[in-house]
């Protein structure tokens, strides 16, 4: 017998041992996962509606110009965020799985980077406009209070530095988790490349 | 392809190749709880990407790219958690050996062994090794790999000098 043979009888040598489940079990379980994933989409999806019907109807309560200007910047910078998700998810690698592992981790990189990029150059923007939208909106809302010129404008300055402060930590954090994700990822690569 | 066909499809795919897969796992977790979590996970993939399968290769190969892709990827978030190397503790070390006397035991201590030297290889090392112990050609460890045929054999016999030197085969 080679050493070859005696390996891949040691390795092939447990099978007898192993108490693995049968199809049906698996597949319910897959089932159950697919049923548990379209109800949390259909989830998100209700909520989304929700918020949208809900901004909807409170300008056609409160039609004051700034508050609708607010709540349109704010429209803006949300369709511009979906939007950007939207164009990267067809980068995906949700159904690539059968590329070769060379391939698969090339893509997984892209998408990586792809997402970095969007949370670097574009995050920024978004977070301008929901901050310039929350504020417009507030112009309004605050006139309600009967507050002095010199209170608003400190409520708007504090809301923006609290908004800023919060993207600022937010996007730092993000870029730090895409490191972590793509790091090793960039070795395995690497280490493949280099033994080709 | 109806959904009858994919479940029964599914069955028989299941069926030849969830003994491959499990050592996959194996040789990618160790004893870890979370095999079963990797195991199920491909399968998922198995299932979401069934019918992508054009039948170019054989589908114990594509299995194996779905497989290893999907392990590359858990391994990496386990990695993250630091959960790496607590798996790795788990499996015996290399010199806690020899006292077996029965075959069953003697094959097992040897297969710990195995999965051990296994595990503490790169990445690519270990696909590469695992798809030869499973009886591959050079020709499907490339299709999987994405390496060059030519650079399979080579790489091939510098892991099995490396496991040669640190098992003992009786």
């Amino acid at each position: 017998m080679t050493e070859l043979d005696d390996l891949q009888q040691i390795w092939k040598g447990q099978s007898s041992h192993m108490d693995l489940p049968g199809p049906e079990q698996v597949l319910n379980g897959i089932q159950d996962l697919h049923k548990k994933v379209q109800k949390e989409r259909k989830g998100m999806t209700l909520s989304f509606i929700l918020t949208f019907l809900i901004l909807g109807a409170t300008t056609f309560m409160y039609s004051k110009p700034f508050y609708i200007i607010g709540l349109l910047l704010i429209f803006l910078a949300m369709s511009f965020m979906l939007f950007l998700i939207w164009k990267n998810k067809e980068a995906d690698t949700g159904n690539h799985f059968d590329l070769t592992n060379q391939n698969f981790l090339q893509k997984n990189i892209r998408f990586i980077q792809h997402r970095r990029k969007i949370t670097t150059k574009y995050m920024p923007i978004y977070a301008s406009l929901l901050i310039l939208g929350l504020n417009t909106g507030y112009i309004n809302i605050l006139e309600e209070f009967g507050m002095d010129g010199m209170m608003r404008l400190g409520i708007h300055i504090g809301f923006t530095l609290l908004m800023v402060l919060a993207f600022y930590f937010g996007i730092k954090n993000h870029l730090k988790k895409f490191d972590e994700k793509i790091i090793p990822l960039l070795d395995s690569l690497r280490s493949m490349e280099a033994k080709k | 392809m109806t959904e009858a066909d994919k479940i029964k499809l599914f069955n028989t795919v299941y069926l030849e190749n969830k003994e491959l897969i499990f050592r996959l796992c194996q040789a990618f977790l160790g004893h870890s709880a979370e095999v079963e979590d990797l195991f199920q996970e491909i399968f998922l993939k198995v299932w979401n990407n069934l019918e992508s399968f054009k039948g170019d290769s054989k589908i114990s190969t594509w299995i194996y790219r779905i497989g290893t892709n999907t392990a590359l990827l858990y391994r990496k978030r386990k990695a993250r958690r630091g959960e790496r190397e607590k798996s790795l503790d788990n499996l015996p070390s290399v010199a806690s050996s020899e006292q077996h006397q029965l075959d069953r035991a003697r094959i097992d201590q040897q297969f710990q062994q195995l999965l051990s030297l296994i595990a503490k290889l790169e990445d690519v090392d270990r696909i590469i090794i695992t798809m030869v112990l499973e009886g591959f050609s050079y020709k499907e460890i490339a299709e999987v790999s994405g390496l060059k045929i030519s650079n399979v054999g080579v790489k091939i016999n510098r892991i099995k000098n490396r496991i040669r030197k640190k098992i003992s085969i009786s």
